[in-house]
């Protein structure tokens, strides 16, 4: 068994969460869309990978756990939009990253990973898009574990 | 989702004590045990020391609960009155696949996931609160000797895990143990844990057996025979340590009054 990311982020990408477009790997776009919240991922994508080796043996026999980050940024609305600025949109973006964990925790199976939780939220406020458009948004974190062999 | 072959974590894991589903109050299931003791049988000039296995030791250790008084399916109901009494148990350890929705009921409804089954005391139900939470650990012993065995493995397959059980008409089965038919009888452990329809309501719990996983007959005598579903009942049934059981095995329910049970059922192989 090897390495399902490609798997993994088609999995979080099927995620529905209202009000939320969750693009894969390969649909990260060079400028967000100002009219829908959507998220992406960071350039750092992958952050804090491991391997343990869990028994015996060489690299196509031994069982081995491996565990990575995901990084996602939450691009919810454009700086300024709407009458009150910043603020008039704080709270709905709060509400839309908990409804995000919401569906993260309620995942039963996980095509492509064997678990997968939620591992942070930083940088809670403006946020830069592709085209360095800042955003109000956030960046979340999802810790993946895979088996290997 | 089918049963995956290899390796499993926790969160798969289920745990049925007597008649009741208590996995979501529970976060750790302590080491399930199957030991010999092995007596010494050497000579005194013997170069090296050994033994032969002798009689069994099963256990399922501590359980780490969660202090929850969920009326009528927590597990301050089901055990805080329950110490010092023997506990029907199956501890499922789920193999990366969601029970009970893994597979399509009713046609597959055998899952031969591992199921570590037993009778076993409970010698102790402890409040604690020093993981910051109030937990509720719950330390098991060992086979409860009031309800003794002809069987000494503790290890079988689970059958099913599910709710809305009814009439298993075109259900497969799974090919418990390692190989073919074997004439080494068994035993199943069974678990209602709910069902539709009134108090006092009805329902046999069994288990069929069949040679090529299509045609089913009943394992002669491994039934419960009508039994009152209302009660969260639970039970171990053993039939002849020398009788035959084919190949497959399925779980089978024949309603009584009850419209459907929400069953956990195993069956251990003898050996």
């Amino acid at each position: 068994m090897a390495l399902a990311l490609a798997t993994v982020t088609n999995s979080i990408a099927a995620l529905s969460v209202t009000g939320l477009t969750i693009k894969d790997l390969d649909e990260i776009p060079a400028r967000a869309d100002g009219r829908q919240a959507t998220l992406i991922a960071l350039p750092s994508f992958v952050t804090a990978f491991a391997m343990e080796r869990d028994s015996f043996g060489g690299g196509s026999e031994a069982k081995m756990t491996v565990s990575y980050t995901l990084n996602y940024r939450l691009l919810y609305a454009p700086e300024g939009q709407g009458r009150a600025g910043t603020l008039e949109n704080y709270d709905n973006m709060v509400a839309l990253v908990m409804a995000f964990w919401d569906e993260v925790m309620a995942i039963d199976e996980f095509s492509g990973a064997v678990d997968i939780v939620p591992a942070g939220i930083s940088n809670m406020g403006l946020v830069n898009d592709p085209a360095d458009n800042q955003w109000i948004g956030c960046d979340v974190a999802l810790r993946c574990i895979e088996f290997v062999n | 989702m089918t049963v995956v072959a290899g390796r499993t974590v926790q969160k798969w894991a289920h745990l049925v004590v007597g008649g009741y589903d208590l996995t979501g109050y529970v976060n750790q299931i302590g080491a399930a045990m199957w030991e010999y003791d092995t007596p010494g049988l050497m000579a005194l000039d013997d170069a090296v020391q050994g033994g032969l296995p002798n009689e069994v030791t099963v256990s399922l250790g501590e359980v780490r609960g969660i202090f929850d008084n969920t009326a009528t399916s927590g597990l301050h109901v089901a055990l805080a009155a329950g110490a010092g009494s023997g506990y029907i148990i199956t501890a499922i350890a789920g193999m990366r696949a969601t029970i009970p929705n893994q597979v399509a009921y009713p046609d597959e409804g055998a899952v031969g996931i591992p199921a570590f089954c037993g009778r076993f005391n409970l010698l102790q139900y402890r409040q604690s609160g020093n993981d910051g939470i109030l937990s509720a650990p719950l330390k098991f012993g060992g086979w409860d000797a009031g309800g003794l065995i002809a069987y000494d493995q503790p290890w079988g397959s689970l059958l099913v895990h599910d709710d809305g059980c009814t009439l298993n008409a075109g259900g497969t089965g799974i090919a418990s143990g390692t190989g073919g038919q074997t004439t080494k009888g068994g035993y199943m452990v069974y678990h209602v844990w709910g069902y539709s329809g009134i108090a006092g309501d009805t329902a046999t719990i069994s288990v069929d057996d069949s040679a090529d996983n299509s045609s089913f007959l009943a394992l002669s005598g491994c039934t419960t025979g009508s039994i009152d579903v209302s009660t969260k009942p639970s039970g171990i049934v053993a039939i002849g340590k020398t009788a035959t059981v084919r190949q497959y095995v399925r779980w089978q329910v024949a309603l009584g009054t009850a419209s459907d049970v929400d069953l956990t059922l195993s069956f251990i192989r003898g050996r």
